[in-house]
């Protein structure tokens, strides 16, 4: 469906305004696309352009990202991991897997994990090997989930059990990401 | 590299008016820039029409040439930490962002056909300022946006975004 532009923020060029929202972290994207149905088709339509600008556009950001073994590798036109694994600090991990759900490896079928649930589990569950996350198909999950990255303080002396797989729900249509462990990379 | 310093062009905006600036200055756009070099000798005795671009458009844009007409080009793929965050944007930069909305956006639009990507970017990171920190409801409010999604949509935005909800 083509919208009518009234306003001067929808009405720009498509490069013009994907220039402003590579601007955002994620969250503030978000915001923005609730406002008016073209931001959110631009978004949709250029998620890869704009998540990677996103990320070559900040210095700082960039740099934590490289340092993570993100490469300017484009894979379907998204920055991804060139190098595996990436360690994820547990605080992250932690973070995102108490508000996500998500399946543990090993386990006979999907099973869900509640927020009380892991966080009462929580200390066993970091203190053995670490972690691995290898990425498929990365989307603006990625982009949130590096910006999370980039907001803590990594901690290298904890290391996180090998938890399974990680899926996060689909976001507009677009990509999933998902993390793998070590055991089932070998697999 | 001095005598095209010296040489001054002479610009034709969309209504007619005709503003005279020096060729290095409106080589900060690179679409002049390239014209210029397509017309050769016949640039600096004809105008060159600006069709897009109105006259105080035009005169604010040469304005922003003319401050920053010694500052070095920026690489093509540049790794160094010359693009800054969002919020960083030059003094000089914001007082000369401090306009009207549609004077704002009539600057962007200019930059951006004429080719002058650090004036389209002290544009975008202006008007990415003016988003950050705002709700939706606020946003539309400043840029006069008419809210098209229906109560159904509204919802189903809100349940797709709900994954990056309180971080």
């Amino acid at each position: 469906m083509a919208y009518q532009s009234q306003d001067p923020l929808t009405g720009l060029p498509i490069e013009v305004l994907i220039h402003i929202l590579s601007n955002f972290s994620i969250s503030e994207f978000l915001q923005l696309s609730h406002t008016h149905p073209i931001i959110r088709d631009a978004f949709r339509s250029n998620a890869a352009q704009i998540c990677n600008l996103a990320i070559e556009n900040d210095p700082e950001f960039k740099i934590r990202v490289y340092s993570q073994g993100i490469r300017a590798t484009k894979v379907n036109k998204w920055l991804v991991p060139k190098s595996f694994p990436i360690i994820v600090n547990p605080t992250i991990a932690r973070r995102i897997f108490t508000k996500k759900v998500f399946v543990r490896l090993g386990t006979p079928s999907p099973v869900e994990i509640s927020k009380s649930w892991l966080v009462g589990n929580v200390d066993i569950a970091w203190n053995t090997a670490g972690m691995k996350i290898k990425l498929y198909e990365p989307g603006p999950q990625f982009l949130s989930f590096l910006e999370w990255q980039r907001n803590e303080v990594a901690d290298p002396d904890v290391e996180i059990e090998d938890w399974g797989m990680v899926e996060f729900p689909r976001l507009c249509g677009l990509w999933t990401m998902r993390f793998l462990t070590s055991r089932e990379e070998k697999l | 590299m001095a005598a095209s310093e010296s040489t001054r062009i002479t610009l034709v905006s969309n209504d007619g008016a005709e503003v005279h600036v020096e060729r290095n200055v409106a080589e900060r756009s690179m679409l002049i820039k390239n014209m210029m070099e397509d017309l050769g000798e016949a640039a600096m005795t004809q105008s060159v029409p600006i069709p897009n671009v109105n006259e105080s458009v035009l005169k604010k844009v040469i304005e922003w040439c003319e401050h920053h007409k010694n500052d070095p080009p920026a690489a093509a793929d540049d790794d160094s930490d010359s693009r800054k965050k969002t919020t960083d944007i030059e003094e000089w930069d914001q007082k000369f962002m401090q306009v009207d909305q549609e004077m704002l956006f009539e600057i962007i639009l200019a930059s951006n056909y004429l080719d002058i990507k650090p004036l389209l970017d002290v544009g975008c990171k202006t008007v990415a300022n003016m988003i950050k920190g705002k709700s939706p409801e606020e946003i539309r409010k400043t840029f006069n946006i008419t809210n098209d999604f229906t109560p159904e949509e509204e919802e189903q935005i809100r349940r797709e975004n709900e994954w990056a909800e309180d971080r």
